[in-house]
């Protein structure tokens, strides 16, 4: 190792020495701190989530039974439109298929 | 009186293919038209593709009624259609009256359970920063001026570094100048006696090839002028005859046109005749002409090789010593630069040591 780099190394060691020694009280503290802050959090979003479920769960019950009215009305309606679009189609069919046999024929 | 239609004719009309099938299946491949056979099978034929087999005179009335038809439908259809708008509407309108309570309730809890948790979270979030931000603050204020220390004693080191580095740049430089520019000198006089002789070698060769090349040109440039001129001589009677076969083929259409292509024929068929000798002369000319450059231009260049050999080598005879010369000459200089450079770096451990332990022993 050069010089320059032994030295600028061992400066390094010493920094790096101090830096450890005072980070290591900070990062005591941090990890602490944070701990208890998650734990608080925790609980509180655990708390949160379980009242949600329960409002969530009364509310999809409800939601689900007023769908399945609606899909049950509209599926009869759909019904009963194609059925009288359906007549009204073939009606118009057989006039026009009359019409045009009996023109055709006219000049038979 | 009975009329007929045919599956063909209904496959020209459009009529798919499907349908197809299913009325060769009942009728045969020839139908008797009757009203009743129509309205019997309208669900799966469109007798309104065979409209046009109707007489001019008569679709006006066809039209008049299958309009009034399509009106009847889009009638009915429209009456359905706004009766299942209703019944979709007021289906909607039930579905959200009965999940509007339930849907408020829910968002009435989901609102406050929302608030709990901010309410707990929040004063746990400032007791965190209030128990960290002192710590950090005392960790800053250590860190920084070791840090700085650590930065000082770095910048210094490599500034002494540079010093010595340079000064022992600057003496390799001086001691190998010398030998640079002898080694340059001699390097430039072989580089100018080789371009010499490749130059001297190179005139020849142009010298040797010219006439070749010039005779080459100017045979080419006869036959060329020989070619245009029978060419022009041509192409005008051409020009001439076809101006006339044209203005024929005006006045009269399709007696014109034949006149024409055989003038046209004819003129071509001369064309043709002229130039052929002119062609055969001008290629007789030139192929002995190109062959007499082509090996006048490869006798001159194997002299040209023959020449550049044997000065390449002189060339190389005089740089290799001088190379030699030169590379004995920079090791010697590098030899000496790396026991200055050695001799310095050990100061700069020394120096660097010194003031190390002078440093750590302060702070014991």
């Amino acid at each position: 190792m050069a010089g320059y780099e032994r030295v600028g190394a061992a400066a390094g060691a010493e920094y790096e020495r101090v830096r450890a020694a005072a980070g290591a009280e900070y990062e005591r503290v941090r990890a602490a701190a944070g701990a208890e802050y998650r734990r608080v959090r925790a609980l509180a979003w655990a708390d949160y989530e379980r009242a949600v479920a329960l409002a969530g769960a009364d509310y999809e019950r409800v939601r689900a039974q007023a769908w399945a009215d609606y899909e049950r009305a509209m599926a009869l309606a759909e019904a009963d439109y194609e059925r009288v679009r359906a007549a009204a189609g073939a009606e118009y069919r057989r006039v026009t298929a009359a019409k045009w046999a009996e023109l055709y024929l006219r000049e038979g | 009186m009975a009329r007929t239609i045919t599956i063909s004719q209904l496959r020209e009309l459009g009529v798919c293919q499907s349908a197809l099938d299913y009325l060769r299946e009942q009728t045969g491949t020839t139908i008797t038209v009757t009203p009743e056979l129509c309205i019997e099978h309208a669900q799966i034929v469109d007798w309104d593709l065979a409209k046009c087999l109707l007489p001019e005179h008569l679709r006006a009335d066809y039209e008049r009624d299958r309009a009034a038809a399509g009106a009847d439908y889009e009638r009915v259809r429209a009456k359905a259609k706004g009766k299942y708008e209703r019944v979709r509407a007021a289906a909607g309108a039930k579905y959200r009256r009965a999940t509007a309570p339930a849907k408020a309730i829910y968002e009435r809890v989901r609102a406050a359970a929302g608030a709990e948790y901010e309410r707990v979270r929040a004063p746990a979030w400032a007791d965190y920063e209030r128990v960290l931000d002192p710590v950090k603050a005392n960790y800053e204020r250590v860190e920084a001026p070791a840090k700085a220390e650590y930065e000082r004693v770095r910048a210094a080191a490599e500034a002494d570094y540079e010093r010595v580095r340079a000064a022992a740049e600057a003496d390799y430089e001086r001691a190998t100048a010398l030998a640079k520019g002898k080694y340059e000198r001699v390097r430039a006089a072989a580089e100018a006696e080789y371009e010499r002789v490749r130059a001297a070698a190179g005139a020849k060769y142009r010298r040797a090839t010219a006439p070749a090349k010039a005779l080459y040109e100017r045979v080419r440039a006869a036959a060329e002028a020989d070619y245009e001129r029978v060419r022009a001589a041509a192409g005008a009677d051409y020009g001439r005859a076809v101006a006339l076969a044209w203005a024929e083929y005006e006045r009269v259409r399709t007696a014109a046109e034949a006149d024409y292509e055989r003038v046209r024929a004819a003129a071509g068929a001369d064309y043709e005749r002229v130039l052929a000798p002119a062609k055969a002369i001008y290629e007789h000319a030139m192929a002995p002409a190109w062959a007499e450059y082509g090996r006048v231009r490869a006798a001159a260049e194997a002299e040209y090789e023959r020449v550049r050999a044997p000065a390449r080598a002189d060339y190389e005879r005089v740089r290799a010593p001088a190379w030699a010369e030169y590379e004995r000459v920079r090791a010697a200089a590098e030899a000496e630069y790396e026991r200055v450079r050695a001799a310095a770096g050990a100061k700069y451990r020394r120096v660097t040591a010194a003031k190390w332990a002078e440093l750590y022993l302060r702070e014991g």
